[in-house]
């Protein structure tokens, strides 16, 4: 058997943070400001300052203005309109009295917020009312990696982790490799910080997520909670597919009804309500449907179209739009579909729709301190959002709340690597597992990965799965999971981008049997967004149905799977119907 | 249905244009952007992963990339309408050469 040091570089730290996005960036920055003494490292397969997506988007912070929003209001709005009463109301009741301090966390980290000369935040209302958005500056993760930086937090870039190690029922280590050189390292440490994403399946725009910081907890034996919440959806141009933001109230049949307010009224966000609806319309003949611009909603203005006919561009109703980083970005795209886009006879000002799905699935259990069920881990930002179950997203609660889960996953973190040792790492699993991760390169000419993903993607992006669920096109669809796993060991890689993409591919597969398993046992619809609709039980069940559903690795390798109660006697709000 | 080779960026670089600041490589979290260290400018290896963010073309201080995005979408969920009767001539579509 091979010694460790022959299997790789052996790279020790007291912490390891999996993922330089905005979450494990604030998890690390917060650990140093704890424990100054602990040796803190992050790893990503991306550079830190533009890695994730937070590096991306720009739809504001979240926030509760004192005196403007209260906490509690937005507990009731979210338990009643989002989890649909599966919410840990306890979790998202400590969560929202948490975030404003959060907010004023990141300024003492140097994020500049822009405000009026008067040193008035720019701020905007959601349209539910119970909560504001503050204007960030979109440089806010190179901000934030400027500060671990000064406060001594180690980076190590372009390292692709695939395997937490086990020792017992601790995890010891990560397995890692160098995406160019493909150098493997084992990294010791005594506490670990998954924030690596939501799993999104790789088939969307913009949204990356690869789901391996979920598949590698669960191979390592955490539990997953809320899997089967995976479908959320995009208004998109009919011609090209690209989205539409804001259009969510703006959507017309041909007799030019706005069938927005027929299906889905009042909801700001897309929703499958709005698809199902639109689906109607078409089938009965009134379509087709389109988007119409020239009327003004809050959506669209609060993704930053024009407000009234005599704002200059960059104003909403005569004052700054909060975003004008984001809408920069939002222009370019919109002037690249103009002159790339086959534009359809009409009016471009009312263009043909379709819907796309986006699917999306965090099922990484967290307790209330963000830790996992393993002894050892934490979670900070998307990839436990299901697992908590929370059910705490709104428009512009990404960023705000992966900042805040860091705070909080680094006060458990930091103090379990503050008075514990690091277990041994066991160098045969090592050796298996990279020989496992190696494998690929030997098939150079193995089965295609682009092929493999179109596979995948009739799974999680073809309506009559991922939408309209039934206990049969589940059972289907795991009939196909199994085949393509089946075809795992075919699959052939030559450098580290295509060695990563064939473990994304394994990580997805597990993910979607998550989905699609979780999604057979709830005999339901419930939850807002990120909603499971079936068409065999189109309706709430708050009767047999306040349960979450957990996953876990059994011994034999196989999928456990068994419901809790939601403990909602004890929870302030309750549905009518219970 | 459309397969991931045909919903592919297309991604053009002007090579003499490119300055080798490296912002592609540094801000693209699909890791496309490689070095070409043979021609000494940066290249799409990874194009097929592009999702058109167009973070490299616009942190490009030489103005030398261009994100074509695609004309089509993986699973169009309308896509069962395009050949019904009552949407087919709504719903034709020409083919656009780049």
């Amino acid at each position: 058997m091979s010694e460790l040091k022959n299997l790789g570089t052996v790279i020790k730290s007291d912490v390891m943070i999996l993922g330089a996005g905005i979450a494990g960036l604030s998890t690390a920055i917060s650990i140093k400001e704890n424990h100054p003494q602990l040796d803190v490292l992050v790893v990503d397969r991306n550079r830190a300052g533009w890695a994730g997506l937070s590096g991306k988007s720009g739809h504001g912070f979240f926030d509760m203005v004192p005196g403007v929003n209260d906490p509690e209001d937005f507990v009731k709005y979210q338990t009643e309109n989002f989890g649909e009463y599966l919410t840990d109301q306890d979790f998202l009741r400590q969560n929202a009295f948490a975030i404003h301090s959060t907010l004023l966390k990141a300024e003492s980290w140097g994020i500049e917020f822009p405000k009026d000369p008067d040193g008035i935040y720019h701020t905007q209302m959601h349209p539910n009312g119970v909560a504001s958005l503050i204007a960030i500056p979109l440089d806010i993760n190179v901000t934030l990696h400027k500060k671990a930086c000064e406060v001594g937090v180690r980076f190590m870039e372009r390292v692709y982790v695939s395997d937490l190690l086990k020792t017992g029922e601790k995890i010891s280590g990560a397995l890692g490799f160098d995406l160019d050189d493909l150098t493997c390292f084992i990294f010791s440490a005594k506490s670990f910080v998954i924030a690596t994403h939501s799993c999104q399946f790789n088939v969307q725009s913009m949204f990356n997520g690869n789901g391996g910081g979920i598949a590698m907890a669960y191979r390592a034996g955490a539990e997953m909670r809320n899997a089967e919440f995976g479908v959320a959806n995009d208004v998109v141009y009919k011609n090209d597919g690209h989205p539409i933001y804001g259009s969510c109230q703006s959507v017309y049949n041909k007799d030019g009804v706005n069938i927005s307010q027929i299906y889905a009224p009042n909801q700001p966000e897309v929703s499958l309500d709005l698809q199902l609806g639109a689906e109607k319309e078409m089938e009965e003949g009134r379509g087709p449907v389109y988007m119409d611009f020239n009327v003004e909603t809050h959506s669209m203005k609060s993704v930053g179209f024009r407000g009234n006919a005599d704002d200059k561009p960059g104003f909403v109703d005569g004052k700054r739009r909060i975003w004008p980083d984001a809408l920069v970005w939002q222009g370019h795209i919109m002037e690249k579909a103009e002159k790339y886009r086959v534009i359809q006879d009409g009016d471009p000002t009312r263009p043909l729709i379709s819907f796309k799905m986006a699917p999306e699935t965090s099922p990484l259990r967290v307790d209330n301190n963000y830790k996992t069920s393993l002894p050892n881990v934490w979670a900070a930002g998307f990839v436990c959002y299901n697992g908590s179950a929370t059910f705490e997203w709104i428009r512009g609660n990404g960023l705000a709340m992966c900042m805040k889960t860091g705070i909080r996953a680094a006060v458990g973190a930091g103090n379990f690597a503050a008075c514990t040792v690091p277990a041994e790492i066991d160098a045969a699993q090592v050796e298996g597992l990279k020989n496992h991760f190696l494998a690929p390169l030997e098939r150079k000419d193995g089965m295609d990965l682009e092929d493999m993903m179109d596979r995948i993607a009739e799974l999680v992006q073809d309506p009559k799965y991922i939408l309209h669920r039934s206990d049969k096109s589940m059972a289907e669809a795991l009939e196909k999971v199994a085949a393509i796993r089946a075809d795992l060991p075919k699959l052939g890689a030559y450098d580290g981008h295509t060695l990563a993409k064939c473990q994304d591919w394994d990580s997805i597969l597990l993910i979607i049997e998550m989905m699609y398993r979780a999604g057979m046992m709830r005999k339901e619809t419930r939850v807002r967004v990120w909603r499971q609709y079936r068409d065999d039980y189109p309706t709430t069940d708050n009767k047999n149905w306040l349960k979450w559903i957990i996953l876990q690795k059994g011994e034999n390798d196989e999928m456990k799977i068994w419901t809790e109660d939601v403990p909602i006697h004890r929870y302030k709000y309750k549905p009518a119907d219970m | 249905m459309v397969t991931n080779k045909e919903k592919t960026a297309k991604i053009l670089i002007d090579a003499k244009k490119c300055v080798g600041c490296g912002n592609c490589m540094r801000i693209c979290i699909q890791d496309v952007w490689y070095w070409n260290e043979a021609e000494g400018h940066s290249e799409p290896r990874h194009a097929e992963d592009c999702f058109y963010c167009y973070q490299c073309e616009m942190s490009c201080p030489a103005n030398c990339i261009e994100v074509v995005p695609p004309t089509t979408q993986y699973y169009d969920a309308f896509a069962r309408f395009d050949n019904d009767e009552r949407y087919k001539d709504t719903y034709k579509k020409e083919e656009i050469k780049v």
